[in-house]
C-alpha cells in the first residue's frame, strides 16, 4: 500500500513539478483572468481560489487516511502506515492554509479574523487540532509495531470527524461561514474547479514525497538497530 | 469687456459644476487587496516551506541509510576475510 505504486507511470520529480505548475497556473488565472471584485466580498472574494481547493483536499486526505488506517488495522503492514500517516501531514497542511487563508478572508469580509460560535470554524478548529494530536503522538512513541496500530485506531477514529465538518452547516445552521460562494461567471466556477484539481495533485505529490521521507526513515532507523545491536559493537 | 469676462467666468464654473454631478462618486468600498495578496504569500511559503523540509529529510535520510550500509559491508564476514 504505497501511494508510489499507484502512480507509478509518473515519477515524483515530474509530479512534483507538475503540481507547482498548475499552481502557479491557477495564481496567474486569478492575477489576470478572473474578474477582480464579486458584488458582495469585493477583492477579498479572490482568497477563495486558494482556500477551497486546500479545504477540498484536506478533507478528501484525512478520508484517505482513515481507509489507510482501516487497512492496516487488518493487515498490520508497517508501509500502510507510513502512508497513513504521510496522507495525514499532508492533510495537516492543507487545513492549516485553509484556517491560514480562511482566517485572513475572514478580517476582511467580517472584520475580524475567528468567530467561535461558527459551526463551520469550530468542526474545522477541532480537525485540525486532533489530527495535530495524532502527528505529536506518532513521536512519542518509540516501538513501530505499537506505534502503528495505535495510531491506525486513531486515524479511523479521526476520520469520523470529516462529515461532520462537512455537513456543519447544513446540521447546526449558518452564523457566518457560507455553505457556497455565488460565483456568477462559468469561468470563475471553472477556476474554482481548475484551482481545487490543481491543489490536489500537488498534495497527491506531497503525499509521495513525505511517504519516501516516513519510509527511508524508517529503513534507517531499522538498519541502525540491526547494525549496533551486533555482537562486538 | 467685464461682463464678458464675468459671462465667461460663469460658463466655465456651471460647467465644472455640471462634469462633477456627472461623474460618480468616489467609492467608499475599503480596498481589499492587502488581504489578497497576504494570503497567496503565506500560502506559497507553507507550500515552499513543505517541500524544502521534505527534500532535506530525504537527502539526510538517505545519506544516512548509505553509511550505514557501508558499516554493514565493512563489518560483513565476507569484507573481514577480505
Amino acid at each position: 500500500m504505497k501511494p508510489s505504486n499507484w502512480l507509478a507511470f509518473l515519477p515524483l520529480p515530474a509530479h512534483l513539478v507538475l503540481g507547482w505548475a498548475l499552481v502557479l497556473a491557477t495564481l496567474y488565472l486569478v492575477c489576470f483572468a478572473v474578474p477582480m471584485q464579486e458584488e458582495t466580498l469585493q477583492e477579498s472574494y479572490l482568497i477563495f481560489y486558494f482556500h477551497f481547493p486546500s479545504a477540498i483536499s484536506c478533507l478528501v486526505l484525512f478520508v484517505i487516511a482513515g481507509l489507510v488506517c482501516i487497512y492496516q488495522l487488518s493487515t498490520g503492514s508497517q508501509r500502510a502506515d507510513l502512508a497513513a500517516a504521510s496522507a495525514v501531514e499532508v492533510g495537516l497542511l492543507g487545513c492549516t492554509i485553509t484556517l491560514v487563508t480562511g482566517m485572513v478572508w475572514a478580517k476582511a469580509a467580517w472584520g475580524k479574523p475567528w468567530i467561535w460560535h461558527d459551526k463551520r470554524l469550530l468542526t474545522v478548529a477541532i480537525m485540525w487540532f486532533t489530527y495535530l494530536g495524532y502527528y505529536l503522538f506518532r513521536m512519542a512513541v518509540e516501538n513501530p509495531v505499537q506505534r502503528a496500530r495505535y495510531s491506525a485506531v486513531l486515524g479511523v477514529l479521526f476520520a469520523i470527524n470529516v462529515p461532520l465538518v462537512w455537513f456543519a452547516i447544513r446540521l447546526f445552521g449558518q452564523v457566518s461561514h457560507p455553505m457556497t460562494i455565488n460565483l456568477q461567471s462559468p469561468f470563475m466556477k471553472s477556476t474554482q474547479w481548475f484551482g481545487a484539481l490543481a491543489f490536489f495533485i500537488l498534495y497527491l505529490a506531497f503525499w509521495r514525497l513525505r511517504y519516501r521521507a516516513l519510509a527511508l526513515k524508517s529503513d534507517a532507523e531499522w538498519l541502525e538497530e540491526t547494525v549496533f545491536s551486533q555482537p562486538g559493537r | 469687456m467685464s461682463s464678458y469676462l464675468l459671462a465667461t467666468i460663469a460658463v466655465s464654473l456651471i460647467g465644472q459644476a455640471a462634469d462633477q454631478a456627472a461623474a460618480p462618486p468616489p467609492s467608499a468600498a475599503p480596498d481589499f487587496r492587502f488581504h489578497v495578496w497576504l494570503a497567496y504569500g503565506l500560502v506559497l511559503v507553507l507550500l515552499a516551506l513543505f517541500t524544502l523540509w521534505t527534500v532535506a529529510q530525504i537527502r539526510g535520510a538517505t545519506r544516512k541509510l548509505d553509511h550505514l550500509k557501508d558499516v554493514v559491508e565493512k563489518n560483513s564476514p565476507g569484507a573481514r576475510q577480505g
